[in-house]
């Protein structure tokens, strides 16, 4: 299962998180959103420490792509699939799809590997279906993974990915410091 | 019938496709009713365009096509054909140290003392920066930096860049936002869509001239460089001085104040090494291939990452302070011509439109303001 945790900002005179069961992005009066006491784990406030500080994440340049086996590429094609399939709109079942771990790869980078290879994923708009993939796939994320979901405020435009340890795993992905992280998903 | 249309000059000449004719201006032709003549429709089909080139401009005043500085034209069945020199397909071994050696020669040629180079955070100008350091150049630093959270990577590559530097102005991000000014920029021939970046040009020339500099270089066209496929021993049509070169800016915001705005990476024959170094290679959207042959020069930040900011959040905000000039443009070009898309209210709606980032939006909107800018110019300067 993911867990969620919302991380409100205040800016631009607002407050903004995203509603972690409907995946809007949410505004209003300045303070009057704000964390619950929950305290957030070690794990995420180390992701947001990389968040605020890009370059102190462990660089490395693009792996060419392992071949997968035939099971990787059937069982991949399937849940990305399904994922494509409940899409942006049925935000909630894909948290909970994407909950219930089938892991095919060792690591979230192994699993970005092979989900930029795939078509829908020559541009950036289905972000949220590749991390949600990765979340769902990869054994380390289990254990260290957080994927998050932000906006570039105060835009509004939002974006999802995941930082892993010192590792941001989608090495195709270079727009996603704009983007200011507002809720956070971690395997339970 | 074939003619050629070449302009030598410095700055952009105009070419009246009916008589043959070539003017260093056109101003003095301009009244009230070829305003009215105008064509708005042509103006944002050409602002769809990087730079307003001949053979991919429309006419926006009836026969009249700019012709950009240092650029020949075959005229021929009412279209433009770039007259391309010819370049070297030798191929070229070539190292940084090539490069460095290069700027040396400018420097002996041109005397590179007392420059200023625009400092945006972003690989292009940095390259250009610490190519000058390494040549024995320190240049002078000017640029906005930002406290905003999307351009934190940005922030940071300043820092690292001025270090040491002794002439650095670093102006707040509100000093240069897209939209500002608007109700003073200069007066202008023809409309561009450059105009909509006057504010943020006059703070960095402002700035530079206080340095005492009147030579003020930009990082623009490493993009075209180093991002473009390559086929083999061609040479791209985008690599071109005239293809990235803003000549808009440097004629009517740079020189009136004594400087010269240039693109170090346009000019010859820089572009011819990368063009023989980066042969065959395919599209490289993150400069690869330039963050690792100038990694020598580079900070880690520049080698190793490939952030890139998004100016969505700056152009909204720049956009939300203007909205009254916007609406005095408006107002001041529908007296003119009588076309309801430019009144007040219409460009505000347009202006909040395009708050939702559509490429298209955003352009069609572009395109109207600039044109209004254009008449707001002339009438304030009493030209027409």
């Amino acid at each position: 299962m993911l867990k969620s945790f919302k991380l409100p900002v205040n800016l631009f005179g607002f407050s903004w998180v995203i509603c972690p069961l409907t995946g809007n992005l949410v505004k209003a009066e300045e303070n009057v959103l704000t964390r619950r006491n929950e305290s957030i784990p070690e794990k995420i406030e180390r992701a947001l420490f990389y968040c605020n500080e890009p370059f102190d994440l462990r660089s490395f340049s693009e792996n060419s792509s392992e071949s997968l086996t035939e099971f990787q590429r059937n069982s991949l094609n399937k849940i990305h699939n399904r994922l494509l399939c409940l899409g942006n709109s049925k935000f909630l079942m894909s948290i909970l799809y994407a909950g219930y771990s089938k892991h095919i790869f060792d690591n979230s980078v192994q699993a970005m590997t092979a989900l930029s290879a795939l078509p829908e994923h020559s541009t950036q708009g289905r972000c949220l279906q590749k991390a949600l993939a990765t979340a769902k796939t990869s054994k380390s994320f289990k254990n260290d993974g957080v994927l998050f979901i932000g906006a570039h405020l105060p835009t509004g435009i939002m974006h999802a990915w995941i930082i892993e340890n010192d590792i941001q795993p989608d090495f195709l992905d270079r727009s996603w410091v704009n983007y200011r992280p507002l809720v956070a998903y971690i395997s339970k | 019938m074939k003619e050629l249309v070449s302009n030598s000059s410095r700055t952009s000449k105009f070419f009246n496709t009916k008589s043959g004719l070539l003017f260093d201006n056109i101003l003095d032709m301009i009244d009230a009713k070829c305003i009215r003549l105008a064509s708005l429709e042509s103006h944002i089909r050409n602002s769809y365009y990087y730079v307003q080139c001949p053979d991919t401009y429309t006419s926006v005043l009836e026969n009249i096509v700019p012709i950009p500085p240092r650029t020949n034209w075959e005229y021929s069945s009412k279209k433009f054909f770039p007259v391309l020199k010819n370049f070297s397909k030798k191929r070229r071994i070539c190292g940084i140290e090539n490069i460095i050696r290069l700027v040396d020669r400018y420097n002996k040629n041109f005397n590179l003392a007392n420059l200023t180079v625009e400092l945006s955070g972003g690989l292009d100008s940095s390259i250009v920066i610490q190519l000058l350091r390494h040549s024995g150049i320190e240049p002078n630093l000017v640029g906005f930096q930002s406290k905003r959270y999307e351009f934190r990577t940005e922030s940071c590559i300043q820092d690292i860049i001025k270090t040491g530097c002794k002439n650095v102005i670093l102006m707040a991000d509100d000093k240069g936002l897209p939209y500002s000014d608007l109700l003073s920029v200069p007066v202008h021939p023809l409309p561009n869509k450059s105009s909509i970046f006057y504010g943020r040009h006059k703070s960095i020339v402002e700035a530079s001239v206080h340095l005492g500099s009147s030579l003020i270089l930009n990082g623009m066209g490493g993009d075209f460089l180093f991002c473009s496929a390559v086929r083999h021993n061609q040479f791209p049509l985008e690599f071109y001085k005239w293809q990235s070169d803003d000549y808009w800016a440097n004629e009517y915001i740079y020189k009136p104040y004594g400087c010269e705005y240039i693109s170090p990476m346009a000019l010859k024959p820089f572009p011819e090494i990368i063009a023989s170094l980066r042969s065959g290679q395919d599209e490289d959207t993150r400069k690869i291939w330039a963050r690792k042959f100038f990694r020598e020069i580079l900070p880690r930040e520049l080698v190793e990452y490939a952030y890139k900011g998004s100016f969505d959040g700056v152009y909204e905000y720049g956009l939300k302070l203007a909205l009254d000039d916007i609406q005095k443009i408006g107002n001041v070009a529908f007296e003119v011509t009588k076309n309801n898309s430019l009144n007040g209210q219409n460009l505000l709606k347009l202006a909040v439109n395009s708050l939702n980032h559509s490429h298209e939006n955003t352009l069609d909107f572009m395109g109207k303001l600039s044109f209004g800018i254009w008449i707001y110019s002339l009438v304030r300067e009493n030209v027409i």
